[in-house]
């Protein structure tokens, strides 16, 4: 289940587990330090035992199957956009993932600009003028293209770590 | 302190002055001087001076609503004019989803601004229901007959137009029915108006109980009455007349300390091929209604 060898993502929802039946007593919820510690150390042994660009791969398509299957287990998968943005500002509400606000869409051109105020990965991060959301740009390329059926992918253009107090993506429809 | 470095430092604190008094002083030039500690003074303010005059500058475009002005976030204040950057951009695409009718909208974390804007949405949504209801009320004063609820003359008659192109079009088929009280005037001047009223009303309601949702029924005249039956032939529009007909014969109207018994007369007819419009099939309703009340009343007559 978690270690066969794979060469394409096999990630199900129920790998997660019945947490409630697991942890009767500590329930849920965890600490923001503990999950940036979890990426962190893990960016940080991949890059160690590869490079910058795999560790961002890894990162951008693990955050893909994380959006594909949010989308399919906590969203209603309304082909509407703005109840689709509604469940998804709540979704992200409800599990302390961050504020997700939208800029601007242009679904003709199927343009979008995103924001992410109080991020998850990276809000209270040091400046290090680098952008650091790289789960978050495949998370939110995942949610995309799970909503639309069609493959998009996700930029991110200002981070917390490079000065912003918001993190700014840019989501596009790839081959648009 | 050497005569020289008093007078760098005299520069500085005058460039530092400028600024304060909303003046843009030059950059000071810091060429040729030694590497000190006032150089190193120096070279602060000229930064500082730079982010200083990029923020007054990109305040100043957010203040007359150039949200795309590219703020370099090197001071706090920067930090907290880009925060200020996307949420007016979050607010403007706000702003045009509630112009599209999405008065789920909300805005957070603006303090009166927020409880402001929100309890104007929720009063455009409010006023929108409003109108809505009042659209409603309106369409349902305009479409309906007061005294009985059923549909009014004008209404039934656009149905049936729509009804008749549509059974054309498609080679579907409809019936009419075409109904009269009978000896409603007696009724009416034998007990008064308002037992006359309540016998209209019970042989409305009973009318209702036979027929079918996708049945129309009108209130066409003071005691005629229309029924269009859509997707019903000759038989199963004999079915529906004749258990109207029987309905009411064996209706019982309670009026104060009397009971009032009554019939009605009723012609029924079908869409036909040679039909060249829907006034053939009313016409040839009423022919049938006509001969229903010659014949006898209390009767059922096809055409």
């Amino acid at each position: 289940m978690f270690k066969e060898e794979r060469k394409s993502p096999q990630f199900d929802w129920s790998h997660l587990g019945d947490i409630e039946w697991g942890r009767p007593n500590l329930g849920p919820q965890t600490a923001v330090a503990v999950y940036r510690l979890m990426q962190f150390t893990l960016r940080d042994a991949i890059i160690s035992h590869t490079d910058v660009a795999t560790a961002n791969r890894i990162f951008y398509d693990a955050g893909l199957s994380a959006g594909k299957a949010i989308h399919e287990h906590l969203l209603r998968n309304t082909h509407d956009f703005d109840r689709f943005i509604a469940e998804l500002q709540e979704t992200l509400r409800t599990f302390a993932i961050g504020i997700l606000r939208v800029e601007s869409s242009d679904l003709l051109k199927h343009r979008f600009v995103l924001t992410v105020a109080e991020d998850l990965d990276c809000s209270g991060l040091p400046m290090s003028d680098e952008l650091a959301c790289t789960f978050d740009e495949g998370f939110i390329a995942g949610l995309f293209s799970a909503h639309f059926g069609k493959q998009f992918t996700a930029r991110e253009t200002d981070c917390w770590c490079t000065g912003d107090r918001v993190c700014r993506f840019e989501v596009v429809l790839v081959d648009a | 302190m050497e005569h020289e470095d008093i007078e760098r430092l005299d520069k500085i604190s005058g460039h530092l002055h400028a600024l304060l008094h909303n003046e843009q002083p030059a950059l000071l030039d810091l060429t040729g001087q030694q590497e000190d500690e006032i150089r190193q003074v120096g070279e602060f303010v000229n930064t500082f001076t730079e982010a200083l005059s990029s923020l007054t500058k990109a305040a100043h475009h957010l203040s007359i609503g150039d949200m795309d002005v590219a703020i370099v976030a090197k001071l706090p204040a920067g930090h907290h004019l880009k925060n200020l950057q996307a949420t007016l951009r979050h607010l403007t695409w706000q702003t045009g989803q509630i112009a599209k009718g999405d008065f789920s909208q909300r805005v957070e974390f603006l303090g009166d601004f927020s409880h402001s804007f929100n309890w104007m949405v929720e009063q455009l949504e409010a006023y929108r229901q409003r109108i809505l209801g009042q659209n409603r009320e309106l369409e349902r004063l305009a479409t309906t007959d007061p005294l009985t609820g059923v549909y009014n003359r004008r209404y039934l008659m656009d149905f049936a137009t729509k009804e008749f192109l549509r059974s054309q079009r498609y080679s579907h088929v409809f019936s009419a029915i075409q109904m009269d009280i009978d000896y409603f005037k007696k009724i009416n001047d034998a007990h008064g108006h308002a037992v006359g009223d309540e016998v209209i009303k019970a042989f409305t309601g009973t009318c209702q109980e036979v027929l079918r949702e996708s049945d129309v029924l009108g209130r066409v005249g003071g005691e005629e009455f229309s029924i269009i039956l859509p997707e019903t032939g000759r038989e199963g529009a004999l079915i529906v007349a004749e258990r109207i007909r029987q309905a009411i014969a064996d209706l019982k109207v309670g009026a104060e300390d009397r009971i009032i018994r009554f019939t009605v007369s009723i012609g029924v007819t079908h869409l036909r091929q040679e039909d060249a419009g829907l006034e053939a099939v009313l016409r040839r309703a009423d022919e049938a209604l006509y001969l229903a009340k010659n014949g006898g009343r209390n009767k059922v007559v096809t055409a």
